[in-house]
């Protein structure tokens, strides 16, 4: 239990992450689905990034007077997560716009509530 | 006969596919039977009917009772499970971590010597794994291609979206009110949040920084002058048609450049790009240019997004 404290970076991630996936489970509301998708990017970046850190590490500009790879952070996830948050900003526009489309059409952003719309429209 | 026969069974294939004149007494399974009528035939006599006509009578308010006790447990069940893991996991911010190993050991020794940028993870990102990055910008191009063709607004050729037009709540119809604090603010900062974009995306192979950093500050300088102005004044330099050109000419002078440079054989052969000297403005090889490419895609995205949710058109 006492690792739970030392990671705490991940720890504060995971539960961002967690918090997340409630937000996208329990409310019904589409925008605040969106936002909890969005926060689960955020945690998983968060998690990425705090593996690549180290303690007394400097940032990954390198400095030819401070040789060898053990001085600085791990700059591999930093990468990673760069190219994750270009992709969630695409995913979410793309939902906010399906959003929009959908609440033109339903006059509503409930989602069951759209849902029998939908369904009583089929009938 | 034989041929007949075949011919026969061709034909009835091809109607098939075709999809009319299927033969009945072929391909006729008898007369439907629906789970409803079963359970309607024999009212109560097994547990699964009563069950299924429990459901149907009164499914759905049940369900939205339990819905939310389920999703207390499952999150609560996932979030401790996680929080397990990460208590195993090994310990923050050491250098025994497993993310520590040779990988890491080859990118910071030889970024320098093979990309010439000073700053690791944009040698990282737009060299060794520069075709990453290019499709990324590529994802960027179809998310705006995707909300232009959800959103758009043109009252000349018709689209699906124009009965938003006529509504009384479109903001279409609202044009930014002249409120002067914003637009003296706006007027002295807009050129310094450009400049400071730019500086960034230049500085992406020095500096922390880089063309996806760059482009969404200049970006939202954009968006700021957007806000103060209105599109009439914006479009004098920045209308649909600079938009289009930048966006596209940018995306291609990327891919073109990081196909040569992938079929030049990257970095470890001889490609005719002179890297410089590490820590100069003008080094780095594609690095600079390519930067300050991304920097003016991911500016256009992000301007011709908040546009396209704004007003539905540029």
């Amino acid at each position: 239990m006492d690792q739970l404290f030392v990671n705490y970076v991940q720890a504060a991630a995971v539960i961002i992450y967690g918090i997340g996936f409630f937000t996208l489970f329990f409310n019904p509301n589409m925008i605040k689905k969106i936002i909890g998708f969005d926060m689960m990017d955020s945690g998983i970046f968060l998690f990425l990034t705090a593996q690549g850190f180290l303690y007394g590490g400097h940032d990954p500009i390198v400095d030819p007077e401070l040789v060898g790879a053990q001085n600085y952070i791990n700059p591999l996830p930093t990468g990673l997560v760069l190219t994750g948050i270009v992709v969630g900003v695409s995913v979410s526009a793309f939902m906010l716009a399906l959003t929009v489309r959908l609440y033109y059409r339903y006059h509503t952003l409930n989602l069951d509530e759209i849902i029998r719309l939908a369904r009583k429209e089929e009938d | 006969m034989n041929s007949q026969e075949n011919k026969h069974k061709l034909q009835l294939f091809v109607d098939w596919v075709n999809g009319d004149n299927m033969p009945e007494e072929e391909y006729s399974l008898g007369e439907p039977v629906f789970e409803e009528e079963k359970a309607a035939k024999e009212p109560g006599a097994s547990p699964w009917n009563r069950f299924h006509a429990w459901v149907e009578a009164n499914g759905r308010a049940s369900v939205k009772k339990v819905y939310p006790v389920i999703c207390v447990l499952l999150c609560l069940s996932f979030l401790s499970l996680l929080l397990v893991l990460v208590a195993h996991l090994p310990s923050f911010g050491e250098l025994a971590n497993p993310g520590f190993n040779e990988v890491q050991q080859v990118y910071i020794e030889n970024v320098v010597e093979d990309t010439g940028a000073v700053n690791a993870v944009s040698g990282i990102i737009l060299n060794y794994r520069g075709y990453d990055t290019l499709n990324e910008a590529h994802v960027l191009f179809v998310a705006v291609a995707a909300v232009t063709v959800l959103l758009r607004i043109d009252r000349h050729k018709g689209t699906s979206m124009d009965v938003v037009y006529e509504k009384e709540e479109s903001d279409q119809r609202y044009e930014p009110h002249h409120d002067p604090i914003l637009r003296k603010t706006t007027k002295i900062l807009v050129p310094f949040i450009l400049l400071f974009g730019l500086y960034i995306m230049m500085n992406g192979h020095l500096s922390p920084g880089g063309g996806f950093s760059g482009g969404a500050i200049a970006g939202a300088g954009l968006i700021l002058f957007l806000m103060a102005f209105g599109f009439k004044k914006i479009e004098r330099f920045f209308g649909e048609k600079v938009y289009q050109i930048v966006r596209v000419g940018a995306l291609l002078i990327y891919t073109v450049l990081m196909t040569y440079f992938i079929l030049m054989g990257a970095n470890q052969l001889a490609n005719g790009i002179p890297l410089g000297e590490p820590g100069a403005l003008f080094s780095a090889g594609i690095i600079l240019p390519i930067n300050l490419v991304v920097g003016l895609e991911v500016a256009c995205t992000m301007y011709g997004l908040f546009a396209f949710f704004r007003k539905g058109g540029l």
